[in-house]
């Protein structure tokens, strides 16, 4: 691997683990085992490996989102599609936790950020619609709007909510708790079967749960 | 919004609850299988089946060995749709995705192998230009 790509890798390993803050220059070049002017020749400091982050993130975040815009996803795989979201946005936790302050430190990324919230609504939206069409939910087009900005919304500050009120909760464990707290929703909406539903839904998230604790 | 009749939900809503009550009841049969997966676990949902520490480190270790940095080289939505649910617990994708490992690791090492036999072969034509570029091309895959 280039040593630019491992720069980028073991940088995003250090923001997520230790929070981008308290990471420095030093740091990434000390567990590259490199010298800090060779981090410095590939990247001038933290704001351009900060950057370069982001659109890597975001080129293939985009990519993942389109996918059910695109095609719609089959019925059984919805679930398994949230599980991708969830572990997109957790790669990128040590963005997504710090969020405002980096946003108003880049500003060219926060129009950026609001395309990619934009593109989040919509693939909701198209997923709901999904939902609807094959008669598993109904639901007017209102609440299935503001159902899709719910989901959106969720997605995008559960790993700042996570970091305040579940601090000792695993990623894993978090992640489980995440994907059920959105599929729940649908709960109420299932045309028959809504109770057999969300047992099967918490069943299978307790086995889960129990897995990842062990 | 639509109005489909009863027949077409009725399958519908089997489909989707048999999807997850699959998952559960192939979980723990797929524990075992799942377990034998080692080197695909590139991405941190492998973590989701709670093989503890010991997968932990595997994890570690495969995302250097095989994770590029995130973008350009990511897996397509639907490779990694298929890596989701076999880390869910899908007992026969578990064998699938193994089988499939095991032939690009076989391939992998193949091409590294010509990688460096080319780069030998190189580096006797024209030593003092390559010696510089040498290294990151051999690390790079």
């Amino acid at each position: 691997m280039k040593t630019k790509d491992k720069i980028l890798q073991y940088s995003l390993q250090l923001f997520n683990e230790e929070g981008e803050q308290s990471v420095t220059p030093v740091d990434i070049a000390n567990v590259l085992d490199i010298s800090p002017g060779n981090l410095y020749y590939h990247f001038k400091g933290k704001d351009p490996i900060i950057r370069q982050l982001f659109l890597d993130f975001e080129e293939e975040f985009k990519m993942v989102l389109r996918a059910p815009i695109e095609k719609p996803l089959e019925l059984a795989d919805n679930w398994i599609y949230f599980y991708i979201l969830f572990e997109e946005v957790a790669d990128f936790r040590f963005f997504y936790r710090n969020l405002q302050a980096l946003l108003e430190r880049y500003d060219d990324l926060e129009r950026r950020f609001q395309g990619l919230m934009k593109i989040k609504i919509q693939t909701m939206a198209s997923i709901i619609c999904g939902l609807e069409k094959s008669g598993f939910i109904r639901i007017s087009e209102t609440e299935a709007q503001q159902m899709a900005e719910r989901f959106a919304l969720q997605l995008t500050y559960w790993p700042t909510y996570q970091a305040l009120m579940h601090k000792e909760v695993s990623l894993p464990e978090s992640i489980h708790n995440g994907v059920f707290g959105i599929i729940s929703q649908l709960t109420p909406y299932v045309v028959d079967g809504s109770a057999e539903f969300l047992m099967l839904l918490s069943e299978f998230r307790d086995k889960m749960l129990k897995t990842a604790r062990r | 919004m639509s109005d489909k009749p009863k027949k077409d939900m009725d399958i519908a809503r089997k489909i989707w609850l048999a999807g997850i009550g699959a998952y559960g009841r192939a979980f723990d049969d797929a524990q075992e299988a799942y377990s034998k997966v080692g080197k695909e676990t590139a991405k941190i949902f492998e973590d989701l089946v709670g093989k503890g520490e010991e997968l932990e480190d595997k994890v570690a270790e495969t995302a250097k060995a095989y994770v590029p940095s995130a973008g350009k080289h990511m897996a397509t939505v639907e490779d990694r749709m298929e890596r989701m649910r076999a880390a869910l617990g899908f007992g026969e994708v578990v064998s699938d995705q193994q089988d499939r490992i095991d032939t690009l690791e076989a391939r992998l090492e193949d091409i590294e192998g010509k990688l460096d036999e080319i780069l030998k072969a190189v580096n006797a034509l024209k030593p003092k230009a390559t010696r510089t570029r040498k290294p990151a091309a051999k690390k790079s895959s």
